[in-house]
């Protein structure tokens, strides 16, 4: 690799690493808010009131799985940057 | 010169990444679930659901998973317990008594007195007597160990708000507390198998299989597929969810709705219960021979991309021993051609390992806390030094060539001819290896050795090697027995 291709290919992959890490933060921003799927269930538990936080529950599913996109467009970005980086040290 | 048959060969080596290419797929798929607007049609709706429970000498689980059910968050009143007794000679039926009693309404016993005839007679004798009344709108089958988080049964049952859905399945996480090195590699398979592919498959618009412990079934949807379940295979839920979709419904993972179930501690255990799991994968390829690469206009069943996901699976080992031969035959004609395709599938194998790896861990990152290790060596820690040497082969060999060659390990020596060699063969070798292991295990006499063996031969050969013994059983058309996996009750509790 000459020099030119090389600080080419060292500059997208610390732009690729940054896009990772911006994605992942997301992500984990959105999981954060996600799906509350602790045991519970215990007596005294919601079952007594029957008043179940079904629409909570429902818009923290669909943040959970919007935050996925975020996660694997991360996942992508790192693998690419690894390439990158693969083609840096060959 | 590159003839016909070095392309050919090459094609079969890299054919041996098939199944991590096909998990790539999936893990894709999985990101652009929210793309298929899995909760569009929901709606908040409590059906009267009817669990049947089958149960032959489960006394040590079945307290506390009654207790579980009818504390979970739905309606008092329209869930109820089937118990059916498969003629228990424990203390099940002593113990269903108490239940009945202490839940009048919600907790049905219902005893085979003639047993032994496996799980789908059992639970189709539950089917009966629950389709007989108008009371249940849904059923929905378990097993006697599965331990339902609060909001589980709720989350699967606002699908059916759907007329078009017909069934609903959840994401079964292994519960097993403390576990061992077995419980925590299934536990990081079941985020890949269930989490990610059953998600894949939701964008796909078709099921593979609706979880054994957790299949919630419309009334609708079992009547029309005859108010009962296969008992001619050994993947009564896999024939279930194929016909419920051939008759027209969609099937749905909610990958949100989570349960716990205790998985087997032991290489026989898991052995034993996956070869029951592939042989009956065997049956429905078989049986639903009409239905592969057909697109039909009910079911995406016949899609190209399913049959991908189902036959990367079931002929997994064909491919690894078809990758094997290949690059055994280009390393006695044509040494060069050997070593790249070599380090192309491997690196291609370390690609798709990151991939899938990384994705996993980070779609359940509880699980990940608890078996990032097992997760990393799943393939086994021979075949990660393999992928390293895929990925970096080159850039190590320039840095530590003096070394290596001082030591006998580089150059044109037998030493290094006979590691390329045995490196194309490890592949097919693992398979033996994991085999070796088992019986190793079987034996008994070295209990220390079996993890540490096991951290080095991986979890992937194992399932490869299981999925040949059940193509030999199948073939030799062994008996079909039900082999059940013994439950502890040793499932967490989770906060």
């Amino acid at each position: 690799v000459n020099g030119r291709s090389r600080s080419g290919h060292s500059a997208g992959a610390r732009a690729l690493a940054v896009l990772t890490v911006a994605m992942l933060l997301v992500a984990e921003r959105r999981r954060r808010h996600g799906p509350r799927n602790g045991g519970g269930g215990g007596a005294g538990g919601g079952a007594a009131e029957e008043h179940f936080p079904a629409a909570a529950d429902l818009a923290a599913d669909r943040r959970f799985e919007r935050s996925l996109v975020f996660r694997q467009a991360g996942i992508v970005l790192a693998i690419a940057a690894l390439i990158l980086f693969r083609g840096l040290l060959s | 010169v590159i003839t016909a048959l070095h392309v050919v060969l090459v094609a079969m080596v890299l054919s041996g990444a098939t199944v991590l290419v096909v998990g790539c797929m999936q893990f894709t798929l999985a990101g652009l679930h929210v793309l298929s607007h899995p909760y569009r049609n929901v709606a908040e709706i409590y059906p009267n659901v009817a669990a049947v429970i089958p149960a032959w000498n489960e006394a040590a689980v079945l307290e506390r998973t009654i207790d579980r059910m009818l504390s979970l968050e739905y309606p008092r009143g329209k869930l109820r317990v089937y118990v059916v007794d498969d003629a228990s000679t424990d203390d099940t039926p002593a113990l269903l008594a108490r239940k009945a009693a202490e839940y009048p309404d919600s907790v049905v016993h219902l005893r085979r007195d003639k047993g032994g005839e496996g799980k789908a007679h059992t639970i189709n004798h539950g089917l009966r007597l629950i389709l007989a009344d108008e009371w249940a709108e849904a059923i929905l089958i378990t097993d006697a160990d599965v331990i339902f988080t609060a909001s589980s049964v709720r989350r699967m049952a606002r699908h059916l708000a759907d007329p078009q859905v017909g069934a609903v399945t959840c994401y079964i996480k292994e519960g097993s507390r403390p576990g061992n090195f077995m419980n925590r590699f299934v536990g990081f398979e079941y985020v890949t198998a269930q989490a990610a592919a059953r998600r894949a498959q939701n964008v796909l618009g078709a099921q593979a299989c609706l979880a054994g412990g957790a299949q919630l079934l419309a009334r609708g949807a079992l009547e029309t597929i005859g108010g009962e379940i296969d008992t001619t295979s050994l993947a009564e839920d896999t024939f279930t969810t194929f016909n419920v979709e051939l008759a027209g419904y969609k099937v749905k993972f909610d990958g949100n709705a989570v349960v716990w179930a205790e998985e087997p501690r032991t290489i026989v255990g898991l052995w034993k219960q996956r070869q029951r799991w592939s042989r009956g994968n065997l049956q429905v390829t078989m049986r639903f021979r009409h239905v592969w690469l057909r697109p039909q206009t009910k079911s995406h069943l016949g899609s190209v991309p399913f049959a991908a996901i189902w036959f990367s699976i079931v002929f997994m080992p064909l491919f690894i021993v078809m990758a094997t031969t290949a690059l055994v035959t280009l390393f006695f004609i044509d040494r060069p051609l050997a070593v790249e395709s070599f380090r192309a599938l491997w690196a291609l194998t370390g690609f798709t390992y990151l991939f899938v790896t990384l994705s996993t861990l980070l779609l359940d990152t509880e699980t990940a806390r608890r078996c990032w290790r097992e997760g990393l060596l799943f393939p086994g820690l021979i075949n990660l030094f393999l992928i390293l040497a895929g990925l970096f082969g080159p850039i190590l060999a320039a840095h530590f060539s003096a070394q290596m060659t001082a030591v006998g390990l580089a150059g044109e020596g037998l030493a290094p001819q006979l590691i390329l060699l045995a490196a194309d063969l490890w592949l097919t070798f693992a398979m033996v290896a994991a085999y070796g292991v088992k019986k190793l295990e079987e034996w008994g006499r070295v209990p220390w050795a079996i993890a540490p063996l096991f951290y080095i031969v991986g979890y992937g050969p194992l399932l490869c090697t299981i999925t040949v013994a059940a193509f030999i059983q199948e073939m030799r058309g062994a008996e079909m027995r039900w082999d059940k996996t013994e439950k502890t009750g040793a499932v967490g509790e989770f906060a």
